[in-house]
């Protein structure tokens, strides 16, 4: 049976960096609070044990009010961990030492890891680390999970911890005095040794500090009347502290009887609340004296405070004034060099590999064999075109996740979105739902999912409904093969356009939604902007390899099938004969009926109109699409196919078109998941259906007025 | 010879790619994920064992 240790701890206080650190994992982190949302598990051996960890969401205390904080404390009430390592954000001491309070009354073993400790030091601030662990009873470990620096020591403590705890179990399943005295000699071993833990309380003896005389007799007598209760057993402190603040999942799922209850309400009624102060603020007012008091005796801060790197940056970075053209500007360098010369460079070789030499060995190859023709056409016109075409944009895929994870892994993003906040709040929104939609550049699935975190439902939907606004990294293809064809001069500008297109879009539906479909207040907005940190290599190669399995295992299954399916459409008429021209094909018939929809918008072709119905699997379906219906699968035989039916006009309100409307089957069943209703689904369909066709029909229209197509 | 061996192996790996592929995408069907667990890295549910 394996031991389990729970990581908890402050949203960005380095869980998931010490989860990788210390199992090999390679799961994601970022430089922003909230990127873990559901718990992880990584197994590891050392010192003769098996150890699962679980890396458990942030959190900033064990109050049920948000997802994450549900379940940690889910997690740690129910399975009962048989160590917690309580990471503590050193920088943020006071702050985080409230959560230490409060796990410290579960009464689990528990080690303390204080991290980015080396972040402290180069504030010229100092923590008396043996002072602390002997203020809290608890063990404290100094660590730098980034540079994983005492980390070894950390798990060396937390090893030894989970031996003493199997002893304990062991001896506690024998009968006898001859184990009761083998137990006592084991407990005195570690006294000896200065090591003793007070893992067999049920909970930690320093919890005994932190509330006046008043509140302290309070929870001690609330706490015998419910230590056998299912729900408190186990757990007595701590469940009769959440009752004395009247948790209200805990008042619900504790069953007390009638008489304890009014004993419960008596206890209650000696300790009254005032109109000013309940008794949940008078647990925290308390807490919060105590943590000070601890902060006062160990840290110690230079007279005068060192101005960090982070605060000049930041100065800059998020200036009244320049932040906003600075984000831009920042933007607008990673689009020149993603989409200007070294991207194209790299996409051109790539595609030029893909649509030469290879297909080419290919057909000789299977041609030379006598393979039939329609199998030799399958491989070379449907497969390496329709795939092959979107593999080429791979290079710039990489190049844009690299810059993306850079400004993420430094610190930047949670910028972005406070700088966003301002300008946001005015139109009704708020910064919050900018972190979503950042994550929308990435992936719309992950992103939607990440409004979870949002505490207001209307929010929530609201956010969920213009995230797939965002230009996500799977419409990119899409744009690379239309810049190329049509706009090759200003590459890095109109990309750079269609990218802010869609946050203007997404912001300007949100300021409609607001006012009428979801109207409401404005919730608060706190982030806590982490400090800069200089990306790890290892950080970044995490997300590039990610973004690259994922871009690769979409090939290789979700653009191969509807790569075969298209070449067998386009290939085939509807009495099934093998057509030679596509225009008789199945595709064709199918096209030509949805044609006149897109007409007004200037791409009313039926190869327009399958691609982006194909484009509903997967965007990129949407380049390789083309590249079979063109026949070709190098990016310039497909710029001649595609001037050959396109304007540039068309060719830019088909590109709209494709960044607004309805995002791929996997997005749209992650809305649905987080909407958790049909009718807001079918909402966002037409919503982003709508939107998608009067944008384009307005760049199309209104550019026809002004004599541009 | 092996050109009707390759016609074949080619058609059939064809309909096994689509039936196979479809078979996954149902089977993950209303899940909210893309089915590439492996893939985003970010909030969705099951990635590692954790959350399911």
């Amino acid at each position: 049976m394996p031991f389990h240790i729970a990581l908890l701890g402050n949203p960005n206080c380095g869980k998931t960096t010490l989860f990788n650190a210390v199992t090999g994992a390679s799961q994601y982190v970022g430089n922003w609070p909230g990127v873990t949302v559901e718990k992880k598990e990584g197994k590891f051996r050392r010192g003769g044990l098996d150890v699962v960890m679980v890396d458990l969401p942030g959190i900033y205390s064990l109050s049920p009010y948000t997802p994450e904080e549900i379940v940690s404390r889910q997690y740690i009430t129910d399975e009962q961990p048989d160590l917690i390592i309580d990471i503590v954000d050193a920088t943020n001491l006071e702050r985080n030492l409230y959560l230490t309070t409060q796990l410290a009354e579960l009464g689990r073993p528990m080690i303390i890891a204080l991290n980015m400790i080396d972040m402290l030091e180069r504030r010229g601030i100092t923590i008396d680390t043996e002072g602390l662990e002997k203020e809290l009873g608890i063990p404290v470990c100094p660590i730098s999970a980034s540079k994983s620096t005492g980390v070894d020591q950390l798990l060396h403590r937390a090893i030894h911890m989970l031996h003493d705890v199997s002893h304990e179990e062991d001896l506690s399943k024998g009968e006898g005095q001859l184990k009761s005295r083998a137990a006592e000699l084991h407990r005195e071993l570690h006294h000896i040794h200065g090591d003793l833990h007070e893992s067999h309380l049920p909970y930690h003896p320093i919890v005994k500090s932190f509330y006046d005389w008043k509140v302290s007799a309070a929870i001690e007598a609330i706490e015998d009347v419910i230590r056998d209760l299912p729900g408190a057993s186990g757990i007595p402190r701590f469940a009769a502290v959440k009752l004395f603040e009247g948790d209200p999942i805990l008042v619900k799922n504790l069953p007390l009887s009638d008489k304890q209850r009014q004993m419960v309400e008596e206890i209650l009624n000696s300790v009254p609340e005032t109109p000013l102060v309940d008794r949940q603020m008078m647990i925290a007012d308390q807490r919060y004296k105590f943590i000070c008091g601890v902060c006062s005796r160990v840290v110690h801060k230079p007279e005068k405070p060192v101005v960090t790197v982070s605060d000049k940056i930041d100065r800059v970075l998020t200036h009244k004034i320049l932040a906003i053209p600075l984000f831009f500007v920042i933007m607008l360098v990673i689009f020149v060099i993603t989409f200007g010369p070294p991207g194209s460079f790299l996409t051109d070789t790539v595609s030029g590999f893909i649509s030469g030499p290879l297909t080419g060995a290919v057909r000789t190859g299977l041609s030379s064999i006598h393979t039939a023709q329609w199998a030799v056409s399958l491989v070379c016109d449907g497969i390496l075109g329709g795939v092959g075409s979107v593999l080429s944009f791979l290079p710039q895929i990489m190049i844009l996740f690299f810059f993306l994870s850079i400004l993420e892994d430094s610190g930047y993003m949670s910028r972005a979105a406070f700088i966003m906040d301002r300008p946001l709040r005015k139109i009704g929104l708020t910064g919050r739902s900018f972190v979503p939609m950042l994550m929308g550049f990435g992936c719309t699935v992950p992103a939607v999912m990440a409004t979870r975190t949002l505490e207001n439902e209307r929010d929530k939907r609201l956010t969920v409904l213009i995230t797939p606004f965002m230009s996500c990294s799977a419409k990119m293809p899409v744009y690379a093969l239309f810049i190329s064809a049509f706009f090759a001069k200003n590459k890095p500008l109109v990309i750079f356009s269609i990218y802010l297109l869609g946050i203007a879009i997404a912001i300007l539906a949100g300021f409609v939604l607001k006012r009428t479909v979801l109207k409401g207040e404005n919730s608060t907005f706190v982030m806590e902007l982490p400090p800069y940190r200089l990306p790890t290599l290892r950080g970044l190669c995490i997300h590039i390899w990610e973004r690259l399995k994922d871009f690769l295992l979409k090939a290789g299954t979700v653009l191969l099938v509807a790569s075969i399916i298209i070449w067998f459409l386009q290939s085939f008429s509807t009495s099934l004969d093998m057509v030679t021209d596509s225009s008789d094909s199945i595709l064709a018939a199918i096209g030509t009926a949805i044609a006149p929809i897109f007409a007004p918008l200037g791409f009313g072709f039926w190869q327009a109109s399958v691609a982006l119905v194909s484009g509903l699997a997967a965007k990129e379906t949407v380049v390789s699409t083309f590249g079979i219906l063109f026949g070709t699968a190098d990016e310039a035989s497909s710029v001649a196919a595609l001037n050959s039916v396109f304007t540039p006009l068309s060719a830019f309100s088909f590109l709209v078109f494709v960044l607004l409307y309805i995002p791929c089957f996997a997005a749209l069943s992650a809305i649905r998941r987080e909407m958790r209703s049909a009718k807001w689904t079918a909402f966002a369909i037409v919503m982003q259906l709508a939107v998608a066709w009067a944008a384009s029909f307005l760049v199309y229209q209104g550019g026809r007025l002004l004599g541009l197509g | 010879m092996l050109g009707i061996l390759c016609t074949w192996l080619i058609g059939l790996g064809a309909a096994a790619a689509v039936v196979l592929v479809l078979y996954w995408k149902w089977k993950n069907r209303g899940k909210g994920c893309c089915g590439s667990c492996s893939g985003c890295k970010q909030n969705c549910p099951g990635r590692t064992g954790g959350g399911k």
